[in-house]
């Protein structure tokens, strides 16, 4: 699933590594989701969508498989 | 890069299990020095059963330490755990079936070691494909 949190986070000047401290996850999560290779679950993805202050289908586009 | 607080965060992750892998090697040198010793006496079977004490605290610290592990980072896991488990079956169904032609068959320690370096592998394998 294409999703912008390459492009959001790169707004707000993080690293994958800051990014992964403030949703509890590894770099290595934050890097498998912005390449597409994870999906991150439904609790994940809110979380997300918490943090960056936006809806999850503005961070996430479903339409575009992989 | 990797930080002072990362690396203090990693190794506060993996204490569960260092504290009882030093004394599982602690008490594995009592017991190979000991326990031949005291062959087919009370004292002889508890000394050489002793490490298995901190190797249940080992199994307790395994379970504490994939708590902490995040959502790709078990799947990871479970896959790789999956793949060791189905693939030490198959080999020891074929090592069963080679039994029936006079092959000898492998010792309990062979086959754990296999089990884990499959483990190793199918970890290895996950983080190259979520890389």
């Amino acid at each position: 699933m294409k999703n912008r949190l390459r492009v959001l986070r790169a707004e707000r000047n993080w690293s994958q590594a800051d990014l992964g401290d403030r949703l509890g996850v590894s770099r290595q999560t934050i890097n498998a989701i912005e390449n597409g290779k994870y999906d991150p679950s439904l609790p994940l993805a809110f979380k997300m969508a918490a943090l960056f202050k936006m809806p999850i289908e503005e961070i996430f586009d479903p339409s575009v498989e992989e | 890069m990797i930080d002072g607080k990362r690396i203090k965060q990693r190794a506060k992750r993996i204490r569960p299990l260092l504290i009882p892998l030093v004394l599982y090697l602690g008490l594995l040198i009592v017991a190979v020095m000991w326990a031949p010793k005291m062959e087919n006496t009370i004292w002889g079977y508890v000394i050489a059963l002793l490490p298995m004490i901190p190797g249940l605290f080992l199994t307790v610290g395994i379970v504490k330490v994939s708590r902490t592990l995040d959502e790709m980072e078990r799947r990871i896991l479970l896959e790789a755990a999956a793949f060791s488990f189905i693939f030490t079956l198959i080999l020891l169904l074929s090592f069963g079936l080679l039994g029936l032609v006079g092959i000898p068959q492998p010792r309990p320690v062979i086959i754990f070691s296999i089990m884990c370096f499959l483990l190793v592998i199918g970890k290895f394998w996950g983080n190259w494909r979520y890389r």
